[in-house]
């Protein structure tokens, strides 16, 4: 059933998301240095968040194409 | 800036949303629905960002670094979890018709009234003051931007007071549109409307105000962050370990995962307004788009702000405001404070809406219900009475919430007070979450765990915060309830180095959870209850199931149902709602007993009005037996999900074996075409048989005819039957062969070979036959080693039948015929070059077919058995390799095959 499929995907994507925002993870970017003119803890969580948004996107609206191919 | 430009923007703005609502439902009336739109719903749950977000976030950022963001990174978290589990609650709500958080829950748990008071109580008491933070930003930002404090025209007290004004301007837009309906599981299209337009302007505005500070105060991000780093103070901001904690981090995440579902004005905008179950699925990547995008610019502003106001006393609070009116840029200011006023209002609007449903449904109506004097009112007086118990509730609220603002909040800092509401409401969660998942999930249980949970949340996230303001004494806080000091609210059983909310939160979930699951084990269940678990767990299942229509079985007389739904509705929208009912399930209207569907259909339509539990009890006055059997309709209900899974089953089984059929039809396709070809291989084979026995036969006929045939000729007539029974017994051997390799049998018995020895030896055996014809054959290889693996009997076979063929299609006394070796990679190459006649283009696969030859006999003379390539090609497919040709007609051709190296 592919909205069982749907399902795992988004609750895979949820723990992803929530071990990308966590100790221990978390405490690799956060350090006192500077990468490109940003505080790396800051880079880190915005470039994170914006990867999730990404993924959630794409789970999200990855059956819509497939729809119109199906018969 | 003058206080009265301020005030009249302001009310321009309150007259705009106006507009908007009342567009969108002039819209809605004409059929051509606003916000039946996936990115308006996805806008309207940016009523999550309140002023706290507008501007609090930089206030928080800048005494606590990046802290602030989990506020938006939980809820990003749980978009995740919006398709499996925010379209299950939708999916519930729209079937049941519930209207609010404390409507589900109790209707989950077999219609529970005390558990929907239970529930008012606790969100009246978490979110008014979360209202009260709102007022009090219109205030504050008022005063900033009229450069005077929020009291200072003449009048005295809340007169005075222009929060005052703003707010009963709000009372009467959310009465206006908040109330068109008495039933309010339908949706308020316009407030819908006007708060997705409030959620753009404050992002708009919000955005402005940072682009405004990154680009035209500072240099860009680079900048704000490089001047902030010089300043050791600021520069601790940029790690979180030296201002928050993981585990405080990891808390804040969770609770505000929970808070974006269960807040009363979240769970009003995501579930209750929600038009279709699809918009989800936008917004799972759009709200925390609009997240980002409005947290995008908090940190620079709050370093900008820092860096600005250095030695001033400004309010880090403020910055948001005080930075462009710092610089002048009034317009800009005007602009900012619009969208702080936006998101203040609409966090006020939906809130408001959501509490005042509750209160009426959940505590007003029941009390009036079970008063015997309204009972026998007449028709319609419901709805009137109804209607106007909400919007004393809208009033109230408002009301409540001001004299929050102007009484206590002065004392308490704004950001706990959110984040107290969010913990408020995640008391919700283990009994809503367990309740559409966990069938065993009993009312005891969702009771126990909701007080406990309250209690521990009122003990250690308000008490503290009360001494925090001094309207209770600090002494509590320091010793301990009753001078124990493992009572101690900020430390409970000694649970120390926490910060509060993080402290409140996880002792509320531990012993609300741990109550819930354990009673609900050990706790039994009505019918009631199991019946409506059945329902909520397996919505998905049942939602088209018949059996969740025939749930009452007492008989009510149609009239008096009619009545009923008449006082509600008033008599003509009641008598449409039953006739188009009837005639969609086609129920008989003229009999005295109403349809169990029917009775079943006027609890629904009383549930979106009144609630659940009370509309239980009104369709229980008119019926006369009460005495349902809902064990029966449970046992009908498991009984018609087990004929589906059986349905399922078949179908399940009838696909397997469909797909069985198709593959045996492809297997006997299979056998017959190989049938074919066999017989036809057959068929070649005898007739090529013929050929040489014919004439063997012709020739001995003779001889025995002729015995008087000279010497001469007699052996010219013998050798030429020997000749010919050298081919036939050539050809018998080649067929034998060819069937050898193609049925496997053969194995390949490989050895280390040289490959120009191995060429060497054959050219040497078909040279005396070229020099018949005096054909010379050159071997175009360097002196070197051309080892590989290959069964040398079966390779030399190949290179005997090309050159055997090349010699046989080479001109007489000029013919020249090359064989070349080449190292292709991890591959030889054999190349056997002639200058015959050539092979035509169209033949180039074909000549590798057996008996190719025999079947094209029109094209020449048949010379050799029309088997030799198809073994060679074979031969080399067993060993990995390829075979082709490459020629033209006239040119000669070059017959190629390769062979790997292992």
């Amino acid at each position: 059933m592919p909205d069982r499929i749907k399902k795992q995907r988004f609750a895979a994507l949820a723990v992803l998301l929530l071990v990308l925002f966590s100790y221990p993870l978390l405490s690799i970017a956060d350090k006192n240095r500077m990468l490109a003119g940003f505080p790396m803890l800051y880079l880190y969580i915005f470039l994170a968040w914006a990867i999730g948004i990404y993924l959630l996107y794409r789970a999200a609206e990855k059956d819509n194409g497939k729809k119109g191919k199906e018969p | 800036m003058s206080n009265w430009i301020v005030i009249g923007t302001a009310l321009a703005y309150l007259f705009l949303l106006f507009g908007i609502a009342y567009y969108a439902e002039y819209r809605m009336k004409k059929g051509k629905s606003l916000i039946s739109n996936p990115y308006v719903y996805a806008l309207s749950l940016g009523v999550f960002c309140t002023a706290w977000t507008y501007y609090g976030s930089v206030g928080q950022a800048s005494t606590r670094g990046i802290d602030f963001i989990t506020v938006y990174i939980g809820p990003t978290i749980m978009a995740a979890l919006f398709w499996p589990m925010l379209r299950k609650i939708i999916r519930i709500c729209h079937t049941q018709r519930i209207n609010s958080i404390a409507d589900f829950i109790s209707t989950r748990y077999g219609k529970n009234f005390s558990l929907a008071v239970v529930i008012t109580i606790l969100c009246v008491l978490g979110i008014i003051p979360y209202i009260a933070l709102q007022l009090k930003a219109i205030s504050a930002s008022m005063g900033i931007l009229a450069k005077s404090g929020p009291e200072q025209s003449g009048l005295s007290g809340f007169l005075g007071d222009n929060t005052f004004y703003i707010s009963l301007a709000l009372a009467a837009f959310i009465t206006l549109f908040g109330t068109r309906s008495i039933d309010a599981s339908e949706k308020h299209e316009g407030l819908v409307a006007a708060v997705a337009f409030e959620s753009v302007v404050k992002l708009l505005a919000f955005l402005a105000v940072g682009l405004f500070v990154t680009y035209g105060i500072f240099n860009g991000f680079g900048d704000i962050f490089t001047r902030a780093s010089a300043d050791l103070s600021l520069k601790k901001l940029f790690v979180l370990e030296e201002n928050s904690t993981y585990s405080s981090w990891f808390f804040l995440c969770m609770l505000s995962m929970l808070a974006i579902v269960f807040l009363p004005r979240q769970f009003q905008m995501g579930v209750v307004e929600n038009t279709n179950e699809s918009h989800v699925k936008k917004a799972i990547w759009v709200f925390p788009l609009y997240l980002l995008l409005i947290n995008i610019f908090v940190l620079p502003i709050a370093f900008g702000g820092k860096l600005i106001f250095a030695q001033t006393d400004v309010h880090a609070d403020t910055y948001v405001l005080s930075l462009p009116l710092h610089y002048g840029a009034d317009i800009l200011s005007l602009l900012t404070f619009i969208g702080g006023f936006s998101a203040a209002t609409s966090m006020i609007i939906v809130e408001t809406i959501a509490l005042s449903t509750m209160m009426s449904n959940n505590i007003a109506t029941p009390l009036l219900l079970t008063s015997k004097r309204f009972r026998s009112g007449r028709e319609g007086s419901f709805s009137k009475i109804i209607l106007n118990i909400r919007r004393f509730s809208i009033l109230l609220i408002i009301l409540l919430a001001y004299m929050y603002d102007k009484m206590v909040a002065l004392h308490i800092s704004l950001v706990s007070i959110g984040l107290i509401s969010f913990a408020a409401v995640a008391q919700f969660a283990p009994a809503l979450i367990g309740g559409i998942y966990w069938k065993q999930a009993s009312q005891k249980g969702a009771m126990a765990g909701i007080l406990l949970g309250f209690v521990i949340w009122f003990y250690t996230a308000i008490i503290p915060s009360m001494a925090n303001a001094g309207i209770i004494g600090n002494d509590m806080l320091l010793n301990g309830l009753f001078g124990q000091s493992w009572l101690r609210p900020t430390a409970l059983f000694g649970l120390e180095g926490m910060d509060s909310i993080s402290h409140c939160f996880f002792w509320s979930m531990l012993f609300n959870i741990g109550s819930f699951v354990a009673v609900s084990i050990n706790s039994g269940k009505s019918d009631q209850e199991r019946y409506q678990a059945e329902i909520f767990v397996d919505i998905f299942r049942h939602a088209n199931s018949p059996a969740t229509g025939t749930f009452w079985k007492g008989t009510a007389s149609m009239p008096d149902l009619s009545d009923l739904i008449s006082n509600f509705l008033g008599r003509d929208r009641a008598q449409k709602l039953i006739r188009q009912y009837a005639q969609r399930h086609q129920i008989p209207l003229d009999q005295k007993n109403a349809d169990p569907r029917m009775v079943n259909f006027a609890e629904k339509v009383l549930s979106g009005v009144i609630g659940s539990a009370s509309a239980r009890i009104m369709v229980g006055t008119v019926t006369k037996e009460e005495n349902i059997r809902i064990d029966e309709v449970l046992r009908i209900l498991q009984e018609s999900q087990q004929m589906i899974e059986l349905n399922k089953e078949l179908r399940r089984k009838s696909l397997e074996l469909q797909k069985a059929t198709d593959e045996l039809r492809k297997a006997n396709d299979q056998l017959r075409d190989m049938d074919e070809i066999k017989d036809e291989f057959l068929y070649t084979v005898t007739h090529e048989l013929r050929t040489p026995l014919t004439s063997i036969r012709a020739m001995a006929e003779i001889i025995y005819d002729n015995p008087e045939m000279e010497a001469d000729e007699k052996t010219r007539f013998i050798s030429g039957i020997i000749r010919e029974t050298e081919r036939l017994s050539h050809l018998i051997s080649q067929v034998l062969n060819l069937e050898r390799y193609e049925s496997g049998r053969q194995k390949l018995n490989s050895s280390a070979v040289q490959l120009n020895t191995l060429l060497n030896n054959i050219i040497d055996s078909v040279e005396p036959l070229a020099m018949e014809k005096n054909i010379r054959i050159i071997r175009n290889w360097p002196d070197a080693m051309y080892l590989l693996q290959c069964d040398a009997a079966l390779i030399e076979q190949v290179v005997y039948n090309l050159l055997t063929n090349a010699i046989r299609f080479s001109p007489e006394n000029h013919g020249i015929i090359k064989v070349s070796i080449r190292n292709n990679h991890d591959e030889w190459e054999v190349w056997v070059e002639d200058n015959g006649k050539g092979i035509p283009a169209d033949l180039h696969t074909l000549i590798f077919d057996k008996f190719f030859q025999a079947r094209n006999q029109t094209l020449r003379k048949p010379e050799g058995t029309g088997l030799g390539l198809a073994i060679c090609k074979k031969i080399i497919d067993m060993h990995g390799g390829k075979i082709w040709v490459e020629s033209e007609e006239g040119k000669g051709s070059k017959f190629i095959f390769t062979l790997p190296l292992q």
